[in-house]
């Protein structure tokens, strides 16, 4: 410790260059986190005293019924929100990258455009599509016949909503990352298969998949970290001062409105430590799952 | 790279550097001017040539822009720096924060309705009886003037803003189809009761087919009625008696009786305000904002008339002086002045915020004849809709019983779920919040 300190004193000059990163990594990550922690076993409505309550917050937490199904609305929302995408992703960065594919930069653009809206905007846009008695969807499937789906008032319907509404957004940004992933694949290994006839769906299986799996794990992985965090959708969705709608309270939004709409806090602190171990827990899963079969 | 290259790039960093530099001085040394008076000047700056800075918090929309200007001429020593921040809970948020942070933040904040949950932290406002707010009091309305005052009337965290009496906004030429009288008087008349109002719409709702808002809206609007609130002075929690339970049946009859629009969100509501689909609903006086922007195709269609059941408020603000101030004489007589009974008239003309101070009712410059209301006067009928409004008892977890309850009605409409289940499964939740 004495070293490093001496060290540092003897390049202050550098330090003090890259002085404003670490003082504002410290101001605003480091203190935060620390802080959050304390305040998960505190009582605190922001403004008055605090009042320490141990470990009374993880408690209500875990036999809280809202708590539990805001978890599975997360699970829910996760895979419908990114199983087909991540699926999709990858096909349409397969079907790019095929040398027979012409514009490959226009495709690019054009499927990486949704992750660069803003997401209040294509909330609000996902609401008139689907809205229960005068949605542009219901009204098509009356025309066809088929009668109004009353979207917003079940799970199902809601959860749909938002699974479309990240598929819409994410499919391009994963496309893309998926995209790099491939053109990293040497080219001779398709050269070869070519050479000993293999189809296209077999070069995909055998050859594309098992060579993106570093590239797959990463998508996953943040896919999951981001699946966990969803907040705006279902926020915007229903509107400023109303509860979310059914099947569409997520963890974040529950802590959300613990924290800073009923001014609990503390309790929101210990929402947030309990995400993060579940964010870490499955995030260790993906990893290995992933790296199981490498050599 | 080239040497050009480099030069310019080089000459590109540098102009950053000095951007980002001067930015930061320039704005250091404004804190450092408004913030930290020199200690040889008087903290109560008047009489002194040097300018007392009041920063003042509000939303678009709490008070007129040429009120505030009309303040800058006449407190020629007064620098008033107006911010404009974004409304609703984010606000709240923000002066909360603020507060507990005990920095240097504003000196004048509007509140809105929420001023009640404030009092709880009394001691961070400035009373502003210490002041002379006394000499003001009868100038407006009791009641309003109340919920900014703790229990014992002799702390005053803030001054009336506007108050906003619950009116029915009804479809005329809609309830003459029906057969019905359209003239606002006659309306009153047949609405005493909410079981009267639910004839009403019953007849308009077989003759025309159309409703009126949503079960939720017409819970909100009957609680909003009602003389206690969810919790009593000792905060206990009384959410679960009759008059609450009688707004949740009467609210689930109505649905039951297919007078409600099904519970759907703001862009549907809109459309059918504007489609005909709804023809009678129960809203604030700020509602004619909301309205004229959401039915353009009814103009001078719609009417209003004294809501049924009685009066109510929905909203309406406060401005208040934190105590962080450096000048709580000076903000007080800012206030004093914006809020006066003949600036109320200049933002009841802008914005239609409806004003707290009822000496003017009756002047002739509130006369609001209204072309969307087929010229009908509205600051009549907001007249009679804003005296004896009964405030409840505020609490803290007013937010989370109200949002509970409302969440389970929904249900009696969107999962057809019992509402007696519904109403026991909302119980059982709050007390569950309420038990830790």
């Amino acid at each position: 410790m004495g070293a490093l300190f001496k060290e540092i004193i003897k390049n202050r000059i550098l330090y003090l260059f890259i002085s404003p990163f670490y003082i504002l990594f410290l101001i605003f990550s480091v203190f935060p986190i620390f802080f959050s922690m304390y305040l998960s076993t505190q009582k605190w409505d922001g403004i008055g005293e605090m009042k320490s309550v141990g470990l009374n917050n993880f408690k209500y937490m875990l036999t809280d019924p809202s708590f539990w199904q805001a978890l599975v609305n997360n699970l829910a929302l996760w895979v419908m929100g990114n199983a087909p995408q991540l699926f999709c992703a990858l096909v349409v960065a397969f079907v790019i990258n095929l040398s027979i594919v012409r514009f490959k930069g226009f495709f690019k653009i054009a499927f990486f455009l949704p992750n660069i809206t803003a997401m209040v905007a294509v909330v609000i846009i996902f609401q008139s599509l689907f809205g229960n008695e005068y949605g542009l969807i219901n009204f098509v499937l009356e025309k066809l016949g088929l009668g109004k789906i009353p979207w917003f008032n079940t799970e199902f319907g809601v959860r749909t909503i938002i699974a479309a509404m990240i598929g819409w957004r994410y499919m391009g940004y994963n496309a893309i990352i998926f995209l790099a992933g491939l053109q990293r694949i040497p080219k001779d290994l398709y050269e070869a298969a070519e050479l000993d006839g293999a189809r296209t769906h077999q070069v995909f299986w055998r050859i594309t998949l098992p060579m993106l799996r570093p590239i797959i794990l990463f998508a996953v992985m943040m896919s999951t970290i981001g699946g966990f965090q969803i907040f705006t959708e279902p926020q915007v969705l229903a509107g400023n001062n109303s509860s979310p709608y059914p099947g569409s309270d997520t963890i974040v939004l529950y802590m959300f409105r613990e924290g800073f709409i009923y001014q609990n806090y503390g309790y929101a602190a210990a929402v947030s430590w309990v995400l993060f171990v579940i964010i870490g827990i499955i995030s260790i899963i993906n990893w290995k799952l992933f790296n199981k079969s490498d050599d | 790279m080239s040497v050009k290259t480099k030069s310019y790039l080089g000459f590109i960093l540098v102009l950053c550097v000095i951007l980002v530099v001067s930015a930061c001085s320039s704005s250091n040394n404004k804190n450092n001017a408004s913030s930290a008076p020199s200690p040889s000047s008087p903290s109560n700056a008047a009489g002194s040539n040097e300018k007392v800075s009041l920063k003042l918090w509000y939303w678009n929309g709490a008070i007129s822009d040429s009120v505030i200007e009309a303040a800058r001429q006449k407190f020629p020593n007064v620098e008033l720096n107006a911010e404009k921040l974004p409304s609703g809970g984010d606000y709240l948020t923000k002066l909360k924060t603020t507060i507990s942070g005990g920095g240097s933040g504003p000196d004048i904040v509007a509140m809105d309705s929420w001023v009640a949950s404030m009092l709880e932290y009394k001691e961070k406002f400035v009373n502003l009886y210490d002041h002379g707010a006394r000499d003001i009091q009868s100038q407006y309305l009791d009641w309003k003037w109340k919920m900014a005052a703790d229990a014992k009337d002799e702390y005053l965290i803030g001054l009336p803003i506007d108050v906003a009496p619950v009116v029915l906004y009804y479809r005329g030429d809609v309830y003459e189809q029906a057969g019905l009288s359209s003239a606002p008087e006659d309306v009153k008349g047949q609405i005493a009761t909410w079981e009267d109002f639910f004839e009403l719409l019953k007849k308009v709702k077989d003759s025309t087919g159309t409703q009126t808002m949503t079960l939720v809206d017409v819970f909100r609007s009957i609680i909003g009625q009602n003389s206690e609130g969810f919790f009593d002075l000792e905060g206990n929690y009384i959410g679960d008696q009759e008059h609450i339970k009688r707004a949740w049946d009467l609210s689930v009859k109505a649905y039951q009786e297919g007078l409600t629009f099904p519970a759907s969100n703001d862009s549907e509501i809109n459309a059918s305000l504007n489609n005909g689909a709804i023809t009678s609903m129960i809203g604030a006086s700020w509602v004619v904002g909301d309205l004229l922007g959401a039915a353009p195709d009814t103009n001078g269609k719609w009417k209003i008339a004294y809501p049924p059941g009685g009066v109510g408020n929905q909203g309406g603000s406060f401005f208040g002086v934190l105590k962080s101030t450096k000048y709580p004489q000076e903000a007080y007589d800012v206030l004093k002045f914006l809020l006066g009974p003949d600036n109320q008239i200049a933002s009841y003309k802008e914005f239609g915020n409806y004003p707290s101070t009822p000496e003017i009712y009756d002047s002739p410059d509130m006369v609001n004849e209204h072309e969307f209301f087929g010229g009908q006067d509205l600051s009549a009928v907001f007249a009679d809709a804003a005296k004896d409004v009964q405030i409840p008892h505020t609490n803290a977890n007013d937010d989370m019983v109200g949002n509970s309850l409302v969440e389970s009605l929904k249900l009696v409409d969107v999962q057809k779920q019992d509402s007696e289940k519904a109403w026991t499964s909302a119980q059982d939740k709050i007390k569950r919040q309420l038990s830790r």
